[in-house]
């Protein structure tokens, strides 16, 4: 190349600027980055494959699905008849619970004992708490610890409709929930980063 | 090329943490250094950096063109077979690259030799194309330099006028592992670059990336990700369990860019041009050739700052570093002395962008092996 005919300027004479005026600012959140994580919305599953397909870890999924046994045990509500029950849930949707099995393998509830002589309606699904799917995202595929998370049953009413249950006054109140609604799955990306602990540039 | 010692501005940090370089710190070391610069003459900066960058991308563009045609190349480079077609097609679509940094080894006389070539996930662009540029016109008006001194640095005009050659008829999002600081810092200037080229940005965690029912990605409100820059490897995204959902077109780097970032291109490149001045003699570590070579470096073929790389000085090592990227197949390149300054050694950073050389930065170590620790030193060319 020929420097003596033309010198050259490469670098511009003045500043580079910053639309935003610096990186943080650039990025819109805090130093953290919690607020480009995922939404964590309602996320309510029938199945466990059901919440596994939906991206959420198989650990997490069974820790919401017991969580919910464990709840379902003690706040179903109870009737002394299955005409009863029945009544306020419709044909074939209670029972005397015989047996409930955990993910996983072990029983925890014998229907007899943990009930007493009584009918509940059936556990149509699960919900998957935002605590829950926090931590799930936060674990990565390192996974864990969910086993403290509190459970949400989910019941079918009369008219197939799922619902949860609360209690209001010593009365049982339902609340519609959709099942199955999360049709975005996420985390299907950054597992082999999370492996080597994160940081990518090079 | 020389190093000198210049008084630091008494206010560079605060100017860093003003815009948010925070990490001119990392691992509670300095990463930046303020007091010391590199200077070059321009003939030297032409003739001997921007111009073989410029040779060395034509001879990778050259080899992604007869690489995807090639099923045992593409195998020879570890891309999974399910993922042939989509790096085929990105390539044969034309899908656009943005950036892309070569390291270089410069020992001040001979010709620069092609250590590798960070394609994919590239960092330190913000501390090249703004802190330093800044830097420059700071310690020119200071008179610590002389008037009229440049600096091999047109990254920013040359980041937006690439980000300006996508059309702003879409978000434009912005994938990084957030959690860094580094990388989320480096995505965001890319960010503001893209901004400054009329795109509206959206910065997304990787992990936070989702696929609705139509196999689309989407972001955090649902909206669907049809354009997304992503500092994250490749070789990992083609691993993972939404590669199943990739597409060309989507993401920048395109995917072809697995074939460039991949330090098996580097035997590649040897084997095509055998005995070319800005090459090192290269081998796979399974190649007889490799263990007959005086002094070598043996690198993973996808390891990222340095890590798992191994110097061997006559069958010994000499220096070794750690890493997370063991148990991949290696490649063994030909040991290239590096630039040294008071056992200080100098690794050129020179950046593409799109096709482009636009600039320069430099990086020193105490060791041979450039690390995550090493730190960024800016430089000017002398009139």
């Amino acid at each position: 190349m020929d420097h003596a005919k033309s010198p050259r300027r490469i670098a511009s004479k003045t500043r580079p600027r910053l639309a935003l005026g610096g990186l943080a600012a650039a990025a819109g959140m805090s130093l953290t980055g919690c607020d480009v994580g995922p939404d964590f919305s309602q996320a309510q599953f029938t199945s466990i494959g059901e919440c596994t397909t939906s991206g959420f870890s198989r650990e997490a999924c069974d820790a919401a699905y017991n969580a919910a046994l464990r709840e379902y045990a003690q706040s179903a509500p109870k009737f002394r008849s299955k005409e009863a029950c029945e009544q306020e849930w419709g044909t074939g949707r209670c029972a005397a619970p015989l047996l409930t099995q955990e993910a996983g393998g072990g029983a925890v509830q014998q229907g007899g004992s943990a009930f007493g002589n009584v009918f509940v309606p059936a556990l149509a699904g699960f919900a998957l708490s935002q605590a829950l799917q926090r931590r799930d995202y936060d674990s990565g595929y390192i996974g864990g610890g969910f086993a403290s998370y509190g459970g949400t049953p989910i019941y079918r009413n009369r008219t197939g409709g799922t619902v949860t249950v609360d209690r209001s006054g010593g009365k049982a109140v339902t609340t519609p929930v959709n099942v199955n609604t999360r049709t975005v799955s996420s985390r299907g990306f950054g597992g082999m980063g999370m492996s080597r602990g994160g940081g990518f540039g090079g | 090329m020389r190093r000198l010692i210049l008084p630091e501005r008494p206010d560079w940090r605060d100017k860093a943490r003003a815009v948010g370089f925070g990490f001119h710190e990392m691992y509670g070391e300095p990463y930046w250094l303020d007091g010391a610069a590199y200077a070059f003459s321009l003939a030297e900066i032409e003739d001997r950096i921007e111009a073989p960058t410029e040779v060395l991308h034509e001879l990778c563009m050259d080899l992604v063109a007869e690489v995807v045609e090639s099923e045992r190349e593409l195998r020879r480079l570890g891309i999974p077979e399910a993922h042939f077609d989509l790096v085929r097609n990105s390539w044969r679509g034309g899908d656009r690259h943005l950036y892309g940094r070569f390291d270089l080894a410069y020992d001040g006389t001979g010709p620069v030799r092609m250590l590798e070539y960070n394609a994919d996930t590239p960092t330190s662009i913000f501390e090249a194309a703004w802190f330093q540029h800044n830097w420059l016109i700071d310690q020119t008006e200071a008179g610590v330099l002389p008037d009229g001194v440049d600096q091999f640095n047109s990254l920013q005009e040359s980041l937006i006028e690439a980000f300006a050659s996508f059309a702003p008829d879409r978000i434009f999002h912005f994938a990084c592992w957030v959690a860094n600081d580094e990388d989320r810092g480096t995505a965001a200037y890319l960010m503001d670059c893209a901004i400054q080229a009329g795109h509206r940005v959206e910065m997304i965690d990787i992990r936070a990336i989702g696929v609705d029912a139509q196999g689309r990605f989407t972001d955090r409100h649902e909206r669907t990700i049809d354009r997304c820059f992503k500092l994250y490897p490749w070789e990992d995204m083609l691993r993972e369990p939404f590669a199943a959902h990739l597409k060309p077109g989507v993401f920048i780097e395109p995917a072809w860019k697995s074939i460039v970032s991949n330090k098996g291109i580097l035997p590649l490149l040897w084997e095509r041009h055998p005995g070319h001045p800005n090459l090192l003699p290269a081998f796979f570590a399974d190649d007889p050739r490799a263990t007959a070579r005086a002094q070598t470096v043996s690198k993973p073929m996808f390891s990222r700052e340095g890590e798992n790389i191994t110097i061997m000085k006559n069958g010994q090592i000499v220096e070794a570093a750690e890493g997370s990227y063991g148990g991949e197949q290696r490649v063994v390149q030909d040991f290239a002395p590096l630039f040294e300054t008071n056992g200080l050694h100098a690794v050129l950073g020179s950046w593409m962008i799109g096709d482009r050389p636009a600039g320069l930065g430099v990086r020193e170590d105490a060791g041979l092996i450039t690390r995550n620790l090493s730190r960024f030193v800016p430089h000017f060319i002398e009139n």
